[in-house]
C-alpha cells in the first residue's frame, strides 16, 4: 500500500516536472535531472511529446482575432452588444424605408489569424522546410539553403533548414548522402542552421529506428511550434 | 502633461492586448458576445483604475487579473439557467455532428470547455498567454503548487479526450485559417 503511494507520488512529481519543462519553468538543475530521466525512459519522452501536442492544439484552437476594425466603446461597454443590436435594427428599418442598401462591407467574413500581430517581414530570414526523403528534394533543400545563405551573408541574415517526418533523413548519419556537405555548409555559413524535430525523433524511436543525427544538427521540441513562432516574428518560409 | 502621456500609453497598450484578452475570455466562457462584454468591461476598469498599476511591466498580469475578476463577478451574478440549444444528446449521431467533430478546432474547444473552470483558466493562461506559474498564481490568487496540479490534471484530461487528434487533421479539415500559416502546418506534420 505504502509502496503504491510512493510510486504515485514519484509519478506525479515526474509529470509536474515534465509540464514545467515544457513550459520553461524549471531551474537549471531540475531541468538537467528530468532530461537525464527522459534519456533513460522513452515513455517519459513520449509524455513530453504529448504535452507539446496539447500545447500546440490549444494554440491552434484559439487563434487571435483581428480587432483592427473594432472600436473600443469605452463607458458604454456594458451596453455594447445592446447598442450594436439596436444600431443594426435601426439600419435595417432605415433600409426598408428608403429602399437603399447601406452598409456595404459590414458582412465581410472576419479573417481568422494564427499570428498575433502582422510582424514586419524579415527579408533576410528564411525557413527551408523539408518533410520528404526523396533524394531530389534533399538536394533541392540544400541547394536552396546554400543559395539563400550566400545571398543573406552580407546583410547578417539567417537560414534555418527545418526537417520533420521523412525529411529527418537529411540529418540522419545512417541515411544522408550529404553529411560532409552539411558540415561544410555549417562551417562556411555560421548563420545557416539545421534543425530536427524532436516529435519525429521520438516517433522514429518508438518505431524502433534510432536516429543518429549529424553533429551540426540542432533539436527543437516541436517543428510546428518552431516554425509558427518564427513566422509570427516575420520570417519567411519555403516548403520543399 | 505627464498624466496625459501616461493615459495615452496605457490606452495604446490596452488596445494591443485586446485580442489576447478576447481569446482568453472566449476560452473561459465559450460565448463570443459574453467574451466581448467581458473584454470591454475589463478595459473599462483598467482605464478607471490605472492608478493601481504600480509597474507598467506588470500590465499584462494586472489586466488578466481584472478579466478574471470580471468573469468571477459574472458567474456570481448569473442566475442558474439552462439553454436547451446547448444540451447535447448522447445518442445524436447526425451527419452534422460527425462533420463538426472532424474539425479539430471544435474538438479541442469542446474538450477545453469540458474541463472544470479552475483548470480551464490555468491551462489557457499558461498555454495561450505563456504566463509563468508565478504570474498565474498571482492572477488567480492561488498557490503555485495548485497551479501546477491543476495544469497537470487539465493536460491529462485533454490528452485522453484528444487521442489521435493532431494538427495534421486540422490542416486537412479546416480551410478557414490564415492561408500562409496553414500552408506550413499542412506540410509540417
Amino acid at each position: 500500500m505504502d509502496s503504491n503511494n510512493s510510486t504515485d507520488k514519484t509519478n506525479s512529481k515526474k509529470q509536474a516536472m515534465l509540464n514545467a519543462l515544457a513550459d520553461s519553468q524549471l531551474p537549471a538543475h531540475e531541468r538537467e535531472e528530468i532530461l537525464s530521466l527522459i534519456d533513460k525512459d522513452a515513455e517519459l519522452g513520449g509524455d513530453l511529446c504529448e504535452i507539446y501536442r496539447i500545447k500546440d492544439l490549444i494554440k491552434t484552437a484559439y487563434p487571435l482575432e483581428d480587432f483592427s476594425g473594432k472600436k473600443y466603446t469605452g463607458i458604454f461597454s456594458k451596453y455594447a452588444n445592446t447598442i450594436k443590436i439596436a444600431s443594426y435594427l435601426l439600419a435595417f428599418v432605415f433600409t426598408l424605408g428608403t429602399g437603399y442598401y447601406i452598409g456595404n462591407g459590414k458582412n465581410q467574413v472576419k479573417q481568422e489569424n494564427l499570428t498575433s500581430t502582422n510582424a514586419p517581414l524579415q527579408k533576410n530570414k528564411m525557413i527551408v522546410f523539408l518533410s520528404s526523403s526523396e533524394p531530389a528534394k534533399l538536394t533541392q533543400a540544400l541547394y536552396k539553403a546554400e543559395t539563400l545563405a550566400q545571398q543573406y551573408q552580407a546583410s547578417n541574415g539567417e537560414v534555418y533548414v527545418v526537417t520533420s517526418a521523412e525529411g529527418i533523413d537529411l540529418l540522419n548519419t545512417k541515411t544522408t548522402p550529404f553529411e560532409q556537405k552539411i558540415m561544410d555548409l555549417s562551417h562556411q555559413y555560421p548563420s545557416l542552421q539545421f534543425i530536427a524535430c524532436n516529435n519525429t525523433l521520438y516517433q522514429q524511436k518508438k518505431a524502433g529506428n534510432n536516429i543518429d543525427l549529424i553533429a551540426d544538427a540542432k533539436v527543437v521540441p516541436s517543428a510546428v511550434d518552431f516554425v509558427a513562432k518564427h513566422l509570427k516574428k516575420g520570417w519567411q518560409y519555403i516548403a520543399i | 502633461m505627464l498624466k496625459i502621456f501616461y493615459k495615452k500609453k496605457l490606452e495604446r497598450k490596452l488596445s494591443e492586448i485586446r485580442p489576447r484578452l478576447y481569446r482568453l475570455a472566449i476560452s473561459w466562457c465559450s460565448d463570443a458576445m459574453l467574451a466581448d462584454d467581458l473584454v470591454q468591461e475589463t478595459l473599462n476598469k483598467a482605464l478607471l483604475k490605472h492608478s493601481q498599476l504600480k509597474d507598467f511591466d506588470l500590465l499584462n498580469s494586472w489586466v488578466f487579473k481584472i478579466l478574471h475578476n470580471c468573469w468571477m463577478q459574472h458567474l456570481r451574478s448569473k442566475k442558474p439557467s439552462l439553454d436547451i440549444d446547448n444540451i447535447e444528446l448522447l445518442s445524436n449521431h447526425s451527419p452534422e455532428k460527425q462533420l463538426s467533430e472532424m474539425h479539430i478546432v471544435d474538438r479541442v474547444r469542446k474538450a477545453v470547455e469540458m474541463l472544470p473552470l479552475n483548470q480551464r483558466q490555468v491551462i489557457t493562461l499558461v498555454d495561450l498567454e505563456d504566463n509563468s506559474y508565478q504570474q498565474v498564481s498571482e492572477i488567480l490568487d492561488i498557490p503555485i503548487g495548485t497551479v501546477m496540479s491543476r495544469l497537470s490534471r487539465a493536460r491529462n484530461q485533454l490528452k485522453n479526450r484528444l487521442i489521435g487528434v493532431s494538427i495534421e487533421q486540422h490542416s486537412k479539415t479546416t480551410p478557414k485559417t490564415n492561408q500562409n500559416t496553414n500552408r506550413h502546418l499542412q506540410r509540417l506534420v
